[in-house]
């Protein structure tokens, strides 16, 4: 029970270090004459349907100068998720996003904007950001700007997630935040609406931070519609949906499809809720911290020392810590491994309240250090928190994850706010085989807390792999997957060639014994339900290939010609592509294909269509289940329930009892 | 406005407080979110939410749930505060500590808890009890059986973790530790309820309210 909050108490330290120095909002040069460009609305509109989310955001601006400006809006960039529209309404003019390479785009819109036309560029500013130009906002006018995006919903332990980022996460650097200031204030109403379509039984949904000003309308099982409404709020607090599915449900195996045409290839999205008894750990563990103590921990380190301290002060005494800070450099805190004895724990508590920050962020050092003096008998786990991103020492990747095959240890990272570098991330949990979260500050921390212990505390399954035969699938990322944790989904995305009947094979080892779980699935000839699946397909692939670039296995000009090919064909905005917007009559004029038109068109049709039908369930092992235990989930949920032969009986005692006073 | 909630507590309207208490449980399940904000969320509590130790017994699930518990609660809460009303105070304040201690300590595995019921098993033990104690022939033994039933009933739900007769529960499980948890706290406080008043004087060395605090951190802990 008390090794189980060692990581507990280090999510809440995390947690709590998050704060916002940047956010949502429309950015100006500091030393601009004009009066900042105001927003006057933002309301967001978010549709969950199973597997996936589509977010539509419309914004309005207004320009109190007597001169037209440019308007940059920077948002900070969701995790994995493919913009796909970017609309401005410049008055009775409509001007469509289409997604062009980068340079191409650029251009493009420099010449409108030269020529004193209305337009529009979206581009991706690395893993912090999505950045919105529109060329000209009119004097004393407002315009008004809309993007959607797509993004892939997981459900950890029985519980989904959604995140609409806002806060950034005080990591830009200082030149960047001299040039810049930020206005984030809305002037008028900021609006959240989001409907939940889950065929599973949906037990509860929460928005932490704002629960009294949210309604929530259950409008049938699984079908909720959450609204949030702010005044004169600032764009600077992320909002943050939870929805718990009920409890005891089976493992299962969900495939969404989608082919339009049977001379054309199938897109599937493939998600594995495992259904898998997995046993608690036992016995002592090895546990070493890793901390942040750069500058931009400063205000936080209090917090973070304490946090830190009440989780040793939760270990057992057969376990043993370390910690390490780092900042410009890595030092040992702790002289080396020390035995959880209450005495020790004392002592580094009493010290940690002196931990103070400063100076840059070698992540490298410190993650270095963390890794030395292993014990091959015990297992160790390594607990890694920061908020920054990676500023000096050893900046490649490749290096981290070099570093990472080293030793055999798991990494439980720890990223604060929306801008940390999450790739670097994903690339030291991947190679350690471990996981990473990432932390709002508007997270329901003990939620959060809650599933990360149960990862830390249970046995994971091992060498895990995902086959599907019986059917020709391609471009997919099915195949070896490595560790899965408790309560962890498998998601593979992949193309089919032709329809058909296929096994599908989920290999692991488990405690020390491989096991097989299996199941057959039918890949259909049409499916039109669901044409977004295509956007996520290539968006996973690109990320994928990103991925095996930072781990070294493939090299960067490959990838950048993969993702600008797969930008364009899927009017996707990555690092290689940005979306211009402009007129029709600017498109016709130049001669640009309409590709995310029509891209657009039919997503929009399967979205009309899908409104009013019932809930889809797009489980696939119905009639062949591939587990026989239930899903993981965070607890049960129960009643007292008085049934009616025990009510009976009370009322028969209750009247008993009346009875007789009334005679005496 | 307080002085009138205050008088339904009082020797002079037994059926006061359990009216007043029943119309509180069947006012919360019509209010949007209440359930949410004031159900046993072991999660929540761990995080200081305190309150919903005791408000957690107030809220239900589905209008079978909450008309089965109110009803129940109705006549044994009228029943017993028209022999006993300060032993209906002890078990109203009492009862919801000792169900949520319970479930904290020894049911780990559930996360979220709602309903009256734990309390309706406090009532049903206390007022058997109170009436085999004041009650002679037939009357007494009736009391004794029902008694004996119930106790039998929860202690096997317990033992066996499941519910002997509750078929339609929303698609909930039904907590067997609640209901036998509330039957021993309807026990203790029973004999708490009998020392206090044979020595006319209170039973503990403070008074309930100063104990709260402090019964509360100490589940708060309980609950990490």
């Amino acid at each position: 029970m008390r090794t189980r909050r060692i990581l507990s108490w280090t999510v809440v330290a995390l947690v709590t270090q998050v704060t916002a120095t940047f956010a949502a909002g429309t950015l100006m040069a500091v030393d601009s004459a004009h009066e900042p460009i105001r927003i006057e609305s933002h309301d967001v509109r978010v549709v969950i349907n199973n597997g996936f989310a589509r977010t539509e955001v419309n914004q309005t601006f207004f320009n109190p100068n007597t001169s037209d400006l440019e308007a940059l809006y920077s948002f900070p960039l969701p995790k994995s998720a493919s913009l796909s529209e970017v609309t401005i309404y410049a008055g009775e003019l409509e001007l469509n996003g289409e997604v062009l390479p980068k340079g191409e785009a650029e251009a493009l819109y420099e010449e409108e904007k030269d020529q004193g036309q209305d337009a529009g560029l979206a581009s991706k500013n690395g893993y912090q950001s999505f950045e919105f130009r529109v060329a000209r906002v009119p004097a004393g006018d407002r315009t008004r700007i809309r993007f959607v995006y797509y993004q892939p919903i997981a459900i950890d332990t029985g519980v989904g997630r959604y995140l609409y980022p806002l806060e950034d996460g005080g990591t830009d650097d200082l030149a960047a935040r001299s040039f810049w200031v930020t206005r984030e204030a809305v002037e008028g109403a900021v609006t959240f609406e989001l409907e939940l379509k889950s065929a599973a039984p949906v037990a509860d949904v929460r928005v932490p931070g704002f629960e009294s000003e949210t309604v929530v309308e259950e409008l049938e099982p699984g079908h909720y519609r959450v609204r949030l409404e702010r005044h004169n709020a600032a764009l600077d607090r992320d909002i943050i949906f939870y929805y718990r599915l009920a409890d005891h449900l089976p493992g299962r195996l969900e495939v969404i499809s989608y082919r339009a045409d049977a001379s054309e290839p199938g897109t599937f999205m493939m998600v594995l809720t495992p259904g898998i008894d997995l046993a608690p750990l036992t016995g002592g563990s090895d546990y070493s911290f890793v901390l942040d103590v750069s500058g931009s921990m400063a205000g936080k380190i209090h917090t973070l020392s304490k946090a830190v301290a009440q989780a040793i002060d939760e270990l057992r005494p057969e376990d043993r810590f370390r910690i390490v800070t780092f900042a410009s450099h890595a030092r040992r805190f702790t002289p080396g491994w020390v035995d959880a004895t209450q005495e020790n724990v004392d002592k580094t508590v009493r010290r940690l309240t002196r931990l103070s920050s400063g100076g840059s962020t070698n992540l490298f050092a410190g993650l270095r250090l963390g890794l030395e003096d292993l014990d091959d008998d015990r297992a160790t786990s390594l607990i890694l928190v920061t908020d920054a991103v990676t500023n000096q020492g050893v900046l490649e990747p490749l290096e981290f994850h070099k570093l990472m095959h080293r030793t055999d240890i798991r990494v439980f990272g720890f990223l604060l706010g929306n801008s940390g570098n999450w790739p670097l991330m994903q690339t030291v949990c991947a190679a350690s085989g471990g996981f990473w979260t990432q932390v709002s500050n508007e997270d329901d921390i003990l939620g959060q807390i809650v599933l990360a212990k149960s990862k830390v505390t249970h046995e994971a399954l091992h060498d895990v792999e995902l086959e599907i035969r019986g059917v020709d699938i391609f471009d997919d990322s099915t195949g070896a997957i490595g560790k899965v944790f408790r309560g962890q989904q498998v998601v593979a995305f992949g193309r089919y060639r032709k329809p058909g009947r296929a096994e599908v094979q989920l290999k692991a080892r488990l405690t020390g014994k491989d096991e097989t779980y299996r199941t057959t699935v039918v890949f259909p000839e049409i499916d039109t339900d669901n044409p977004e699946l295509e956007r996520l397909w290539a968006l996973h692939r690109i990320e994928s290939f990103e991925a095996q670039t930072r781990a070294g296995l493939l090299p960067q000009s490959e990838l950048t010609d993969i993702s600008r090919q797969l930008g364009v064909d899927y009017q996707l905005v990555t690092d290689e592509t940005s979306m211009v917007v402009l007129s029709d009559a600017a498109y016709h004029a130049r001669g640009i294909d309409r590709r995310n038109q029509r891209r657009t068109a039919r997503e929009h049709a399967a979205q009309i269509r899908r409104a009013p039908q019932p809930i889809r369930s797009y489980r696939a092992d119905e009639e062949q289940p591939m587990f026989k235990a239930e899903s993981h989930s965070t607890g049960n949920s129960g009643v007292g329930f008085v049934d009616p032969l025990t009510a009976s009986l009370a009322l028969l005692l209750g009247a008993g009892a009346l009875a007789r006073r009334r005679r005496k | 406005m307080v002085h009138s909630a205050c008088n339904l507590f009082s020797r002079g309207r037994p059926f006061g407080a359990p009216a007043f208490l029943a119309a509180l449980a069947c006012l919360l399940y019509f209010v949007p979110g209440a359930g949410r904000a004031l159900e046993y969320d072991r999660v929540a509590i761990a995080g200081g939410q305190l309150w919903r130790i005791l408000t957690a017994h107030w809220t239900h699930s589905s209008p079978d749930h909450l008309a089965w518990d109110v009803l129940v609660f109705a006549v044994l809460g009228a029943a017993l505060s028209a022999r006993n009303p300060r032993l209906f105070r002890w078990i109203v304040v009492v009862s919801p500590l000792g169900i949520s201690g319970t479930l904290l300590f020894l049911g780990p595995q559930w996360h979220i808890y709602r309903g009256l019921s734990g309390v309706d098993s406090a009532l049903f033990v206390a007022l058997s009890t109170v009436l085999w104690k004041e009650c002679s022939g037939t009357k007494r033994w009736f009391a004794a059986a029902t008694l004996l039933l119930f106790g039998g009933k929860i202690v096997l739900e317990a033992t066996m973790g499941v519910a002997l007769f509750a078929t339609d529960t929303a698609g909930y499980d039904v907590v067997a530790l609640a209901h036998l948890s509330g039957g021993g706290a309807g026990l203790l406080c029973f004999l708490l309820c009998r020392q206090d008043q044979a020595r006319r004087r209170p039973v503990l060395p403070v008074s309930l309210p100063h104990l709260y605090p402090l019964v509360m951190a100490f589940l708060n802990r309980a609950a990490r």
